[in-house]
């Protein structure tokens, strides 16, 4: 049996998106994640792989045109078998009712036909009253089974979805109405949905960062208010997500860079040729925060719904403006590089971005991230850790200040660094080590060595 | 254009000239009625005496010698057409003869010779010698309007007749006569230029409507107020379950409503095509001519607009009249006068008057005679602003909302049905009255709301049955007025069952149930869970033969197809 791939809702803003390109044409086999399109959002490219193995028997939407999300793109079936999704064909034939019987005595209002003569799949068919039942009880329509005509979702979809519907702790209830969120369902043997469940749900898309905060340009916003869609409604939605949740607590340290100011310029001076492009401090931190990491793994952690999980590696995010806007991208297995290594992969993924073609890795699944404020002249700051991570590292700028060096005040240059960490996973004292690390790093880099 | 003085006894001037004649035969019908000494003065230009409201009126008020003047205006010109060019007869008075009336010629520019010929004829008038058509021969000196170039006719013409002016002449003539001074005479027109230039500065200086008014006077509001309906309420569950009322037809029901009306209120009369001994055509009326005499229960001849314009004129005069026009079919030669004149006069003189009349009709089809008598054209009634439309199903409603009809202060239409007449229910005996706009929901039930009125009613309720058969539970409700229509009652059963079928014996195409869709699309769109349905007759021509009119007008099948439809449309 045929099935119909649309277009995904990759963030919860989404409302539409473009195909950039097909990586399957017709007629190609199809197996279970293979890549099948990449698809722009307002955020980014992003690739969509096969949740279904057949054959591309057909494609709705070509690249370059902006559809609605959930809109059928592509048909994927058995090998010769013929296209007859219900989408498929009212999309091509024109509606058979209204041809107009002598007597017509009963008549739905509206013409017949009207609403299955509509763009499929353009938005989802529900009767008036089945979208007030899913306001009402903030359930997603979208995630509904239609069982009325043409597949309309009509009130008693949405009453037997209620009646099955997980009961959720006060929390998740609350963190889902705030969110403006369905309650997913619980996790197999478990009663009840966790709030830490309703959060891990939400996709985690790359300017959906903490970070992006940033990017939001207050001269920007006029006396008339703004939505709070888009960008703004992502940040807004994991800001809150993030402070209703953790228990946040940041620990501030003044670092002596003296060491590091020296090592940088001298890796700058050594590579610039050879690489292009000068290695910057956050090249050094980077790799700083991914050794730590790696010898304290206990800030490289994550709540998930079956508990605290151990992350195998770091994938480090390290926010940067771009173009497009905020990016965080997002280096895997950080803590396998050096300094030049990171440095060149980072501009890999920066440059990817910029030109939209990022991959979904390249911007997400982050372990740990680090933002950089220094630049702006932010001496200290309280980051917002970016769910699910379990820690963020604010840093400061780097600038000469008096210092008492071996019983003499000396000017040194000097850091503030700033860690966020959420005290349900790590506790005060482990957190304080784990920023003591990063401040010996700082203050002697050639350690990285040993 | 559009003044009137009611409380003066000035029942206006109409934008639609030849439209007011009817409405002042009426009035002075009223006169007749109520024994008053007064007569009515009816003016109109030579152009209105080419409508056919004029000869209906002039034969009516001649045979039964009404106390009315109608003076003719004769300017030589309908707005620009002369009246050589479209009556073969130079005088409008001659058509008198037609009617058996004076016809007088006057000289319009000759005050002294207008006093004379109207005192005669109000003297008739007054010794009950009926009406008396008056021809004032004059001239217009302006256009039409102030738009009008008045090409059609020439300087020399406009010329000669303002050398006959009968103000600066009746002037001269005074002063000849040695009856008045010259400065007595410029005296009168000087205070006549103050009058007027006071008048103006009044107008100038009052404020303009309120915008937020707009809607005011309309109608003569008087909700029923929370304990009438529920006394109503209380009494429809009595007429449900006791076993022991009587029962009435449904012809017997109107009738005892009328009856007991003429009883209560001595403005009350009835009037119409055959009412009087024959019964009426579907015997609504049978046996009040008897009761009442011809002064409270009377046949009119067959004029539709006369007996419409009659009953508006005789509302602004104190009297509340019924007056049955034979098929609701027949209602549009009536429109005008219902529509234009009734209906708006109260918003156009600024809630100054009330037209407190019902025009009963009957309409639907079921006997296979045709499209001239089997429409339901109610629609093009509840498009007015300004008239009730009242459309009731069961001799228990028709009484207790004739009774109200006939006591509320505004125009009705009140909209039987011919295969009504001889169903049977019951009635209680009580001098009970049914609110205006308040449905009756005549079955309960949680699936789908079907929502009708008249004879649709009954099939509904056939079809509620037999669905209930299939374990579909239908709620039916009876509009039982459609303007002022009962919302709250509409929109708290699509909260319940999120279905609506309508259904109407009208043809499909701007049916009332289009409006009432509408209406729960704007109040109750949230709650509706399927594409409403509505069940109608075809749009053709009500055919005769019978099985063309059993296809055309909608069945209990055809209403059970719509109630399956709304639960299981594709």
């Amino acid at each position: 049996m045929a099935n119909t791939i649309v277009l995904p809702k990759l963030g919860q803003t989404m409302e539409e998106g473009t195909i950039v390109e097909w990586l399957k044409k017709e007629g190609d086999p199809v197996s279970r994640g293979d890549i099948l399109f990449q698809v722009e959002s307002d955020k980014a490219v992003l690739e969509v792989e096969s949740r279904y193995k057949g054959v591309l028997l057909k494609i709705l939407v070509g690249p370059n045109v902006k559809v609605p999300v959930l809109t059928p793109v592509g048909i994927i079936g058995e090998p010769g078998e013929s296209v007859s999704s219900p989408e498929a064909t009212s999309a091509a034939e024109p509606s058979e009712a209204g041809s107009g019987q002598p007597t017509p005595q009963v008549e739905v209002a509206g013409e017949p036909g009207a609403l299955t003569a509509e763009t499929p799949g353009a938005r989802v068919l529900a009767s008036p009253r089945a979208r007030r039942l899913a306001r009402e009880e903030r359930i997603d329509i979208t995630l509904l089974a239609g069982s009325g005509p043409g597949g309309r979702i009509i009130e008693r979809d949405v009453e037997s979805y209620l009646a099955s519907r997980p009961t959720a702790t006060p929390l998740a209830e609350h963190i889902a109405r705030d969110l403006g969120v369905p309650l997913p369902k619980p996790e197999p043997g478990t009663e009840r949905v966790r709030a830490d469940q309703v959060l891990a749900e939400q996709p985690l898309v790359a300017a959906e960062s903490p970070a992006a905060l940033n990017a939001v340009s207050m001269a920007g916003i006029a006396a008339e208010p703004t939505p709070l869609t888009g960008l703004r409604g992502i940040i807004a939605e994991r800001m809150a997500a993030s402070a209703h949740t953790t228990a946040a607590v940041t620990l501030q340290s003044r670092a002596d860079a003296t060491q590091l100011v020296a090592a940088r310029a001298r890796l700058k001076e050594a590579y610039a040729q050879e690489l292009g492009f000068s290695i910057g401090y956050n090249d050094l931190l980077a790799v700083i925060v991914a050794r730590c990491l790696t010898e304290l793994p206990y800030m490289n952690v994550q709540l998930g719904p079956e508990g605290i999980r151990q992350m195998p590696g770091v994938s480090l995010g390290l926010a940067v403006d771009s173009p497009r806007g905020l990016l965080v991208p997002v280096v895997h297995q950080a803590e396998t590089l050096g300094v030049r290594e990171f440095a060149v992969r980072f501009r890999g993924l920066v440059a990817r971005a910029r030109e939209g073609k990022a991959l979904p890795d390249d911007l997400s699944g982050g372990t740990f991230t680090v933002t950089n404020l220094g630049m702006y002249g932010i001496d200290s700051f309280t980051p917002i850790i970016n769910l699910p991570e379990t820690g963020i590292l604010g840093v400061g700028r780097i600038k000469p200040e008096p210092a008492v060096v071996d019983g003499q005040v000396a000017v040194r240059q000097t850091m503030w660094l700033s860690l966020t960490f959420d005290h349900r996973l790590v506790d005060g004292a482990p957190a304080a080590r784990f920023l003591q690390a990063v401040v010996r790093y700082i203050e002697e880099p050639y350690l990285l060595l040993a | 254009m559009h003044i009137a003085d009611v409380e003066k006894g000035n029942l206006g001037a109409t934008g639609i000239v030849g439209g007011n004649i009817p409405v002042a035969t009426g009035a002075a019908l009223s006169m007749r009625l109520q024994g008053l000494d007064r007569c009515v003065v009816c003016f109109f230009g030579d152009g209105a005496t080419n409508t056919g409201n004029f000869h209906e009126s002039l034969n009516l008020a001649a045979a039964w010698k009404l106390p009315v003047i109608y003076v003719v205006e004769n300017n030589l010109y309908g707005m620009s057409v002369p009246f050589d060019k479209v009556s073969p007869l130079p005088d409008v008075a001659a058509r008198a003869a037609a009617y058996d009336m004076p016809g007088i010629v006057l000289d319009g520019m000759d005050p002294i010779a207008v006093y004379e010929g109207v005192s005669a004829a109000l003297a008739n008038a007054r010794q009950g010698q009926g009406p008396t058509l008056i021809e004032c021969k004059t001239y217009r000196w302006y256009g039409h309007s102030r738009s009008d170039p008045r090409v059609y006719r020439s300087k020399d013409e406009e010329q000669a007749w303002r050398e006959r002016d009968p103000i600066p002449n009746f002037a001269d003539r005074l002063v000849a006569q040695g009856i008045a001074t010259r400065a007595e005479v410029d005296a009168v027109e000087a205070a006549a230029d103050k009058a007027v230039e006071r008048a103006t500065e009044f107008a100038l200086n009052s404020p303009m409507p309120n915008p937020a008014e707009v809607e005011k006077d309309v109608y003569v509001l008087a909700p029923a107020t929370p304990a009438e309906i529920e006394a109503e309420q209380r009494l429809r569950e009595r007429v449900c379950s006791e076993a022991n009322l009587p029962t009435r037809f449904y012809w017997e029901a109107i009738r005892d409503a009328l009856r007991e009306e003429l009883l209560r209120d001595p403005s009350v009369f009835v009037m119409g095509e055959d009412v009087g001994i024959y019964g009426g055509a579907y015997g609504a009326t049978r046996g009040l001519a008897q009761e009442f005499g011809d002064r409270r229960v009377f046949d009119t001849p067959i004029s539709e607009a006369l007996i419409g314009g009659m009953a508006v004129g005789a509302a602004m005069t104190s009297m509340r009249p019924v007056a049955e026009l034979m098929y609701v079919d027949f209602t549009p030669l009536a429109m005008d006068q219902i529509a234009n004149q009734g209906a708006k006069n109260r918003y156009m003189f600024g809630g100054k008057t009330r037209v407190p009349m019902v025009i009963r009709t009957e309409g639907g089809a079921g006997r296979s005679i045709a499209a001239h008598h089997s429409q339901s054209l109610e629609a093009l009634w509840t498009h007015f602003p300004g008239i009730y439309v009242v459309m009731p199903s069961t001799p228990y409603d028709a009484k207790g909302l004739l009774k109200a009809a006939i006591r509320d202060d505004n125009p009705i239409m009140f909209i039987e049905h011919k295969m009504l007449y001889g169903t049977k229910g019951p009635v209680p005996d009580d001098d009970y009255v049914i609110p205006l706009g308040v449905a009756d929901i005549k079955r309960e039930g949680s699936d789908v709301t079907l929502i009708s009125y008249s004879r649709m009613v009954l099939r509904c309720l056939e079809a509620a049955e037999t669905l209930a058969a299939e374990g579909i539970s239908v709620e039916v409700i009876d509009l039982r007025s459609l303007k002022p229509l009962d919302m709250e009652t509409i929109v708290a059963s699509v909260r319940k069952t999120g279905r609506v079928v309508g259904v109407t014996e009208a043809y499909k195409t701007g049916s009332f149930i289009s409006e009432l869709f509408v209406r729960i699309n704007e109040s109750a769109f949230d709650w509706l869970d399927a594409p409403m349905v509505r069940v109608a007759a075809a749009d053709v021509p009500v055919p005769m033969a019978e099985t063309l009119e059993d296809a055309a007008i909608p069945s209990t099948a055809a209403i059970i197809a719509g109630v399956q439809r709304v639960l299981h449309q594709a």
